[in-house]
């Protein structure tokens, strides 16, 4: 279990970490995709755009070291949490929204959403399932 | 301890942050403007049509308004009078030439006024009404995409007689053809059908209309291409 | 209590590295200190932009043969049909448009994208901030 738990773990990180590094190089196609979003104001977006992908690293990046793995699965879990609700609120309100996810442009309406949505629900599932069996390894471990 | 280190570092940081974000209004001297955006709205069928920027002078002196640039030629504005004594009111008229334009524009008027500080830029935005709207003025399809017929839809604002004289398509590769959508003779789609097989080309579609009881003829150009 | 702290850690870490990022990268900074307009891009960005790019003049035609961008395409309300019928020839999916006006505050690039957007559904329209006044300014330096 623990070699396919770590190659779901690289895998989860690597999402992240791709994601972020796109989004710190090219801050300004970000906050423009922040903003189809119709959820912050502008000035909102513009530091959330800067200070976003600086958190999915630190929080991709702390998954590997053993003290601040389960804090971090949390926090990247909160996160695609969040990411599913703006494109699931952006879906319902029928907005054509840049999705931003991986930094580009990438334009999203209609039928390409249940893609993305998809995409972040299977994200979902990996990381409750590493949280799940970082739980029970360390139930064992606490047992033993 | 470490704990509140890390918080006051975070509120510090989100403080710069704020600040920097921030934008600090420049301090009001001489005319002070009751908006500096005004907007105005024109029927499809309007020549042009006349917006209005009040202001006052506030400043302790007299201000003369020395240049007035609007940023595009379909524009001409002009102030009240040149010279406004302290307290004065006045205004600048902006004529917004329709032409044939439809859509939102955004026009700037630069103000240049004897006060050095007192330069200032107005901005205009005229919406003109389309009087035919189109979901998509521009439809292509792939590669590798099925080359079937693709839709657009076409309305005419509420209560506007509209007939259409015809279609030009200049690429015969492509065909188009007009349907009636709905009841009410408002609301139409345009079917164009690309060239088969895995060929790029490209065509303009023209659409000529007659619109409302004077039968105003204006021309629509719809892209289609295959990539 | 210690996912506690490892949340302190992350976003800690995250907050001050976006501060370092906004202070020493000046793409960062510009979209920090924006406030502006939300489609507008930077002559940085735009010139750093990895993959197909397509300029559009949006100025007069006289001021276009003046002179331009390299391979930009003239797109103005004079012209309008003739002129966005060769930008849709050239233009691919994926491919970003950046127009640009005279300078900041001109409002025909403005026009030309809001246009470019909503008639032709092109996603990915960009507004030069400072238009071709900053171009100039970074060409002759």
């Amino acid at each position: 279990m623990k070699p396919f738990a770590w190659i779901l773990r690289v895998a989860v990180a690597a999402v992240f970490i791709t994601a972020a590094t796109t989004k710190i190089v090219d801050p300004d196609a970000f906050v423009t995709s922040i903003r189809t979003y119709r959820l912050i104001p502008d000035g909102a977006a513009a530091i959330f755009a800067v200070w976003l992908p600086w958190l999915e690293l630190c929080a991709a990046l702390a998954i590997f070291p053993r003290r601040h793995r389960s804090g971090a699965s949390w926090l990247l879990l909160a996160l695609t949490f969040v990411f599913l609700a703006a494109l699931g609120q952006a879906w319902l309100r029928g907005l054509d929204i840049n999705c931003g996810c991986f930094g580009s442009a990438a334009a999203v309406s209609g039928s390409a959403y249940s893609g993305y949505l998809l995409r972040d629900g299977l994200l979902v599932a990996v990381i409750a399932f590493l949280l799940w069996q970082e739980r029970r390894a360390a139930g064992s471990s606490s047992s033993r | 301890m470490r704990r509140t280190t890390a918080i006051w570092r975070k509120r510090a940081a989100c403080i710069a942050l704020g600040l920097l974000a921030g934008q600090w209004p420049a301090a009001a001297t001489g005319l002070k403007w009751d908006a500096t955006e005004v907007t105005l709205a024109l029927r499809w069928n309007a020549d042009s049509g006349i917006a209005r920027f009040t202001f006052v002078n506030e400043g302790p002196g007299q201000v003369k308004i020395t240049d007035l640039t609007p940023g595009c030629g379909c524009t001409a504005a002009l102030p009240s009078k040149t010279t406004f004594a302290a307290g004065e009111r006045g205004e600048v008229t902006v004529e917004f030439k329709a032409g044939n334009r439809a859509g939102s524009f955004r026009i700037p008027i630069a103000v240049q006024t004897s006060e050095p500080a007192g330069a200032a830029t107005l901005l205009l935005i005229a919406t003109i009404e389309d009087a035919i709207t189109f979901d998509n003025r521009f439809i292509y399809w792939q590669k590798a995409e099925p080359r079937g017929p693709r839709r657009v839809r076409i309305k005419a604002v509420d209560s506007l007689p509209v007939a259409f004289g015809g279609i030009e398509v200049e690429n015969p590769a492509f065909s188009a053809k007009l349907e009636p959508h709905g009841p009410g003779g408002r609301e139409f789609e345009l079917v164009v059908t690309p060239p088969a097989g895995d060929v790029s080309a490209f065509t303009s579609i023209v659409l000529r209309a007659r619109l409302g009881d004077a039968k105003l003829e204006r021309a629509y150009t719809l892209l289609a291409r295959t990539l | 209590m210690s996912i506690f702290r490892s949340w302190l850690l992350i976003v800690g870490l995250a907050t001050a590295l976006a501060v370092a990022d906004t202070a020493l990268n000046p793409r960062a900074r510009t979209v920090v200190l924006a406030g502006g307009p939300p489609d507008e891009i930077t002559l940085l960005a735009a010139r750093t932009h990895r993959g197909p790019l397509l300029w559009i003049d949006a100025r007069t035609d006289a001021e276009f043969s003046r002179d331009h961008i390299p391979e930009a395409l003239p797109l103005n309300a004079d012209h309008w049909d003739a002129q966005v019928a060769q930008v849709l020839r050239s233009w691919q999916p994926g491919c970003r448009i950046i127009v640009y006006c005279s300078q900041s505050g001109c409002g025909a690039s403005r026009n030309a994208a809001d246009r470019l957007r909503r008639d032709y559904r092109l996603p990915d329209v960009w507004v030069l901030r400072g238009g071709w006044a900053a171009w100039e300014k970074a060409v002759v330096r």
